[in-house]
């Protein structure tokens, strides 16, 4: 056929693909690239190249954690404590807590994390972060979606969109205690990309810490049954009008429905806890009442791994130590201590660990100086955060700040480049996996990006 | 750090003490040396160090970046996306330079820690300096220009006005099976060997029609006349047929297979028409549409989520304007330049202020604390809109480059933005009470019979108001100030006893300060309060745009940047759309009138086409061209090029009429087809690009959530007298500092038309957000259709679906004397607009007589729990019909 629209738009796309169901029975009409694409977005695709892992779970520690208080020791700061900062009215402050060396690799990590202290030697600590913007807000964005600037799809949905998800009946990126307020939707949007590939959001940071659950998943009007026996009086409504019109469209929406019940089953399946034995809980810290917030959370990711969902997040707030450090830090760091260490190593036992990438961080650092009495700023020129399991090296720092803490100097890692690396530890070239919208190809790293193939194990 | 850079930088500057000696030697060289130096110092790090993402080898693999190569002379001196590589002569100014010396972030090369030694820096700016002498010999293979020049431009098929394609001669032989347009289209299907397939039944057409034009299902009452004057007149014409129906599928009694050949039956189609496009629902249908385009919403979203209070007259500015045909280009002329024209009185001024809303819509950095970057971010999204969505092109792109593919330099670009820095939008104010942001409050424009006489006490309020908040706010940060160092002074006590009595006096004082801070503070939240009370009269507000006191021109800002400042562009159009009568603006203007006039020239090859296009794309489901804000060289080409310039045409010569346009396309045997797909076609023809059917198209959003409440007997048909937010929200608090729960739950609590529910950016409704409402931060030319789970669980658990659902139920069940089976007849007409098949009728009958226990459950705080396990059972059934696929979706 002489299609005058040579590219292949977007709204072509859509029509064949991102509405995730329908054009299955007529894939074999279209072309072959519609063809290739009609398995919807959730459908698993292969990488372009060997997988080191096959999912993500993004400890998503919001306001910026101190990186010269958790992964990054500054001798050079505790001994010039009190000194002159870079700005004049700001001293410089030392940390309050000791490092000592962990593991065989001898990763230093600050006594505030004894648990996961005692995984040092899974940990690839990439202490040369660095980012563009030092407010909240965009710097979350940036690192979500690698722009704060325009509205990007997150690097879940880029994930989903990549290598679809192993388990129909769930979505195949969800997000734990998301944040919702000021703009927190665009942080796990799918922005252009096929809808199917933004998160499904479980509770909200922004109102009810402890509460997840999913809108509408569920009707207290009905029971199950009487539920499928409306369903089903829909279904063959649906599928009347299907014989009778052969719209794909209308087969999309059946699937789409049966999906919906499915994962009505299996979401809160999944995300029932009562099944994990008391060991399990106490791994996690999800028996105890200051832990298990968290501890709950982590446990979840690893339920969602384990039934096969591509990537999962969790945000932990609030890091955001303008003031209170002492207290904060303390009170912070005691919350995910025990959740972090009991799922490295429950993932690990269960043999997951090692293809599931684990990231550990937030949108920035802070400053080694103190504007405040016991406070730190925003430092978004250096900072650390943390990778496990998924193909990178275990019990490797690489990158360093100056001997303050105030910029990366070496092995420095953008926030493109971090990208790049996930993507890339998924069997994704970042290069590659773009999406044609608006006359363009957009890709996560935009024209920026490099795989740091350093930290690969 | 400070120290290590402090010392990078003196060791810059002395490495170029040292060079300075050489140069004056490396004057009196040969050429011979020069290349020699080239040799051992430069060719082997270009080599190890360049070559590997620039050169014809890195091109082979993949891996050429920036489209730069450096192995050879002529791809340095031509350079890459960014400019040349070198100006041999002037290292400082050579990009090359810039990018080793790690300068800024953007352009730091070698890339991560590779940095090459300020030794190797300094032999690079040597060599430049000495002329760039470069042996390298060779082509650049693709290191030029990579966009249009204008004169390709201009032969760009969108850039070519559209010519009728159709003699006038030819025009008007109207029948009702072949309008023009249909013969136009049957000219492309014969030519691919499609047929196309029977008309829609009637009952499918006025269902289609009353969605396409007004955005809400068709009454009972409304189908049945319809189907009444079809049939009496296929009585009387059924001899008239001229097409013979070939319905491939299972037909569905009682529907009518309608040929309009007859001319009553036409007339009776033309009296639909007429009515729906005379209805007021109409403005709300089609002004929604153009509201996508305009990134319409009642906040600014982003971090500062500034309330747009007075955004909604604009709304119904839009409305109104396609319930009463204003001209299309007269529309974009007033929301481009509508202050500056001339009105017959001063409603009409008013009118045409609030059109220039358009300008001040856009979401905002009001986080940005660099007043510059902010202006010139407010001028791109400017720009975007105007260019996305009344030309179809996206000119931001220009913004730092030459466009790359599209014949837009980067002097266009700051020939426009110098007349939109000419321009103030008046959006009302930033963020309260923050010092370094009050750059970012503007004023809103008063409006009515009194603004003249209000506005300047009321304005005056308003810069009070602030100023006491601001006041507010640092005798707050100046009293924790005080905290701080209280606290520090009690903590040292505790550690040296040495300065006991200094610091006991100390804390002593600053105890005494703080009270006195206390005291101040309380007052002045009681003065903000109480001021907050007591407002002036105000004028009406509206948000708009007017020219600024200083006009001029803009710099070109090199490669978008603020503080990289090139020549002044002197304002103006696109040059690859020149029209040679729209004067340039004086030093006196904006140019926004100009501009207006430019945009919506006869000439303008663009404006009409996209619009056309737009309406197409609407009432078709897929458009003429499928990028509908993309004209440029990457958009799609036209499916029917001669269709899209005769629409064009016409369109402009009907004197840019929008309701005869949509009638002109609603008329036409191709609007009429069915829906029905046949398999010989759908092989050849997937997407039905060549219009031998009639697209089945998802019921959006709004039309998904008025078509509920229209069918539960809830909807409130009339546009609401109060504005859901001024309900809400004091707009004396400009900001949505917090997610608030009422904003996305409005669907809930208000029966309005959905088009009147509060969009505001971060907090859309609920069935908005999952029924891919337009993502309302950008102009959106069309929206996603996804068919995703979220949805299903929407219709299947929602409490707001359930209670309308109950409603519909008791709305049914009220009418004591029907029997079931004319209740579920009823029920098919309101949703579906037909009457169902016996077999559906049985189906309902035997889900009815079923007798599961529904759970006493109440489904929200106003709903009423069922009477009974009836009446419960009814509420199961209507939810069915609401998630059907047949009500979501337009046939």
């Amino acid at each position: 056929m002489n299609n005058p629209s040579s590219t292949f738009s977007r709204r072509d796309w859509l029509r064949t693909a991102s509405a995730g169901f329908g054009y299955m029975a007529f894939a074999g009409l279209a072309s072959e690239s519609a063809a290739r694409d009609s398995a919807g977005p959730l459908a698993i695709k292969a990488p372009h190249f060997p997988a080191r892992a096959k999912r993500v779970i993004f400890l998503c520690m919001r306001g910026g954690p101190p990186h010269m208080e958790t992964f990054d020791p500054k001798p050079a700061l505790t001994a010039r404590h009190g000194e002159q900062g870079r700005n004049k009215n700001c001293n410089l402050l030392g940390s309050r807590w000791a490092f000592q060396k962990h593991g065989q690799s001898g990763t230093e990590i600050v006594e505030l994390l004894p648990e996961t202290a005692k995984l040092a030697d899974k940990l690839c600590v990439l202490r040369g972060m660095h980012t563009e913007n030092e407010n909240h807000p965009q710097a979350l964005e940036q690192l979500h979606t690698g722009s704060f600037q325009f509205v990007r799809p997150s690097l879940g949905a880029w994930a989903v969109y990549g290598l679809g998800t192993e388990n129909q009946d769930l979505p195949g990126f969800i997000s734990i205690n998301p944040l919702t307020a000021l703009g927190g939707a665009r942080y796990y949007s799918s922005a252009f990309l096929p809808a199917a590939c933004s998160a499904t959001m479980l509770g909200n940071a922004s109102q009810h810490p402890k509460e997840l659950k999913l809108g509408d998943l569920t009707n207290p009007r009905v029971t199950p049954a009487s539920q499928r026996a409306q369903l089903d009086l829909l279904q063959s409504m649906n599928r009347d009008l299907l014989a009778r019109t052969a719209d794909p469209r209308v087969e999309g929406l059946i699937e789409s429905y049966e999906l919906a019940f499915r994962m009505q089953g299996e979401m809160p399946r999944v995300m029932d806890l009562s099944a994990e034995n008391p060991q399990t809980l106490e791994m996690y810290g999800a028996d105890k009442p200051e832990t298990q917030t968290f501890g709950k959370q982590c446990l979840l990711a690893r339920r969602f791994a384990e039934a096969g969902v591509r990537f999962i997040e969790i945000t932990h707030t609030d890091w955001d130590f303008h003031g209170g450090l002492t207290g904060g830090m303390k009170r912070n760091c005691h919350q995910i201590d025990k959740p972090i260490a009991g799922l490295l190593q429950d993932l690990d036992q269960r043999g997951l660990l090692r293809e599931t990438l684990v990231l550990w961080g937030g949108e920035f650092g802070r400053t080694p100086e103190d504007p405040t009495t016991d406070g730190r700023g925003h430092n978004n020129k250096g900072f650390c955060m943390w990778m496990a399991g998924g193909g990178v090296k275990g019990g490797h720092v690489f990158g360093a700040t100056d001997e303050l803490g105030y910029e990366a100097v070496e092995g420095k890692i953008h926030v493109h480049d971090l990208h790049a690396t996930m993507l890339h530890l998924l069997g994704l070239d970042h290069e590659r996996l773009t999406y044609r919208y608006g006359g363009r190809d957009f890709r996560l790293t935009d024209v920026k990006g490099n795989v740091v193939r350093e930290i690969i194990a | 750090m400070l120290f290590s850079s402090v010392n990078r930088s003196l060791l810059r500057v002395a490495a170029w003490f040292c060079v300075l000696p050489a140069l004056e030697i490396s004057a009196g060289e040969t050429a011979t040396q020069k290349l020699a130096f080239f040799e051992s110092k430069i060719r082997p790090v270009l080599v190890e160090k360049c070559y590997g993402c620039h050169s014809a080898e890195a091109k082979a693999k993949g891996k050429l970046k920036g489209g730069l190569y450096l192995d050879t002379r002529e791809g340095l001196l031509a350079g890459g996306d960014t400019g040349p590589a070198i100006i041999a002569g002037n290292p400082s100014k050579s990009l090359v330079i810039q990018a080793i010396r790690h300068a800024s972030e953007d352009v730091a090369m070698p890339p991560r820690g590779e940095k090459l030694s300020d030794a190797v820096i300094a032999d690079f700016a040597l060599w430049i300096k000495d002329g760039a002498a470069d042996p390298r010999d060779g082509a650049a293979p693709v290191a030029k220009k990579r966009g249009l020049s204008l004169e390709e431009g201009r032969k760009l098929w969108s850039l070519i006005a559209p010519k009728p394609t159709l003699q006038k001669a030819e025009r008007g032989t109207r029948s009702a099976e072949k309008t023009d347009i249909d013969r136009l289209v049957r000219a492309k299907l014969e030519e691919q060997h499609l047929a196309p397939v029977a008309e829609a039944d009637a009952r499918s057409l006025v269902r289609r029609l009353t969605f396409d034009l007004v955005g809400l299902p068709p009454s009972p009452e409304e189908v049945e006349q319809f189907v009444r004057e079809v049939a009496e007149d296929k009585e009387r014409g059924r001899e008239g047929e001229g097409e013979k129906n070939t319905k491939s599928e299972v037909s569905l009694s009682p529907s009518l297979p309608l040929s309009l050949s007859s001319p009553q039956a036409g007339k009776a189609l033309e009296a639909l028409v007429d009515r729906l496009l005379a209805s007021p629902r109409f403005g709300e249908r089609w002004g929604r549409h153009w509201l996508d385009a305009a990134r319409y919403a009642d906040s600014n979203g982003r971090d500062r989520n500034i309330m747009n209070y007075h955004a909604w007259r604009y709304r119904d500015y839009v409305i109104e304007a396609f319930n009463r045909d204003k001209p299309y280009d007269q529309f974009v002329r007033e929301q481009i330049a509508g202050d500056l024209m001339p009105a017959k009185d001063p409603a009409e001024q008013d009118e045409q202020r609030i059109a220039t809303a358009f300008l001040a819509l856009g979401s905002k950095a009001f986080e940005e604390f660099k007043p510059e970057v902010f202006r010139m971010d407010v001028i791109d999204e400017q720009i975007e809109v105007i260019g996305r969505s009344v030309l179809g092109l996206s000119i931001g792109c220009a913004r730092c480059h030459d466009h790359k593919f599209d014949p837009i330099p980067t002097a266009d670009y700051y020939a426009l933005a110098g007349i939109l820095r000419s321009t103030q939008p008046l959006y009302g104010w930033g963020p309260r009470g923050i010092k370094a942001s009050t750059y970012l409050h503007t004023e809103w424009q008063p409006i009515g019979p009194e603004a003249e006489k209000l506005a300047p006490a009321a304005l005056d309020y308003y810069r009070r108001l602030d100023a006491e908040i601001l006041s507010l706010h640092t005798a707050r940060s100046t009293r924790y100030g005080v905290q701080r160092r209280l606290s520090s002074a009690k903590l040292e006590m505790e550690k040296s006893a040495a300065k006991k009595e200094k610091l006991t006096a100390e804390i002593a004082r600053m105890e005494g300060e703080m009270k006195e801070w206390d005291v101040k503070i309380r007052g002045m939240e009681a003065g903000v309060e109480s001021l907050k009370d007591a407002a002036p009269p105000e004028p009406g507000w509206t948000m708009a745009a007017r020219d600024r006191e200083k006009i001029e021109d803009c710099r070109i800002h090199i490669r978008g940047d603020t503080t990289n400042l090139g020549n002044p562009v002197p304002r103006g159009m696109l040059q690859v759309i020149a029209l040679s009568d729209v004067p340039a603006p004086d030093a006196k203007q904006s140019g926004r009138w100009q501009l207006a006039q430019w945009l919506t020239h006869r000439d303008n090859p663009l404006t009409a086409r996209v619009f056309v296009n737009r309406v197409w794309q609407k009432l078709f489901g897929r458009a003429l061209v499928t990028t509908l804000d993309d004209f440029g060289v990457n958009g799609a080409k036209p499916s029917h090029p001669e269709l899209l310039d005769e629409l064009a045409v016409r369109f402009m010569e009907h004197g840019w009429s929008v309701k005869q346009l949509i009638r002109e396309l609603v008329l036409t045997r191709t609007y009429r087809l069915s829906t029905d797909a046949n398999a010989e076609n759908l092989a050849r023809d997937p997407d039905n690009v060549f219009l031998w059917r009639m697209s089945p198209r998802p019921v959006e959003a709004e039309a998904l959530r008025d078509a509920i409440l229209a069918v539960s007997g809830q909807l409130d048909p009339n546009p609401p007298t109060s504005q859901f937010l001024d309900r809400y929200h004091s707009r004396r608090d400009a900001e949505l500092s917090t997610f608030k729960p009422f904003l996305t739950s409005a669907d809930l609590v208000d029966n309005h038309r959905s088009v009147y529910l509060p969009v505001v950016r971060g907090a859309l409704p609920e069935i908005f957000q999952v029924f891919d409402f337009a993502a309302p931060e950008r102009p959106v030319a069309q929206r996603e259709e996804s068919i995703v789970p979220a949805q299903s669980l929407y219709l299947m658990n929602n409490p707001w679906v359930i209670e309308q659902a109950a409603q519909t139920a008791r709305r049914l069940l009220a009418d004591s004397g029907d029997a079931d089976a004319e209740r579920i007849a009823r029920l098919y007409l309101l949703a579906f607009a037909r009457p169902p098949l016996p077999e559906e009728t049985s189906r309902a009958q035997a889900f009815l007589a079923g007798n599961d226990v529904l759970l006493p459950v109440a489904i929200s705080k106003t709903a009423r729990p069922a009477s009974g396990p009836r009446e419960a059972r009814w509420t199961s059934f209507c939810q069915s019909i609401f998630a059907a696929a047949e009500f979501r979706v337009i046939r």
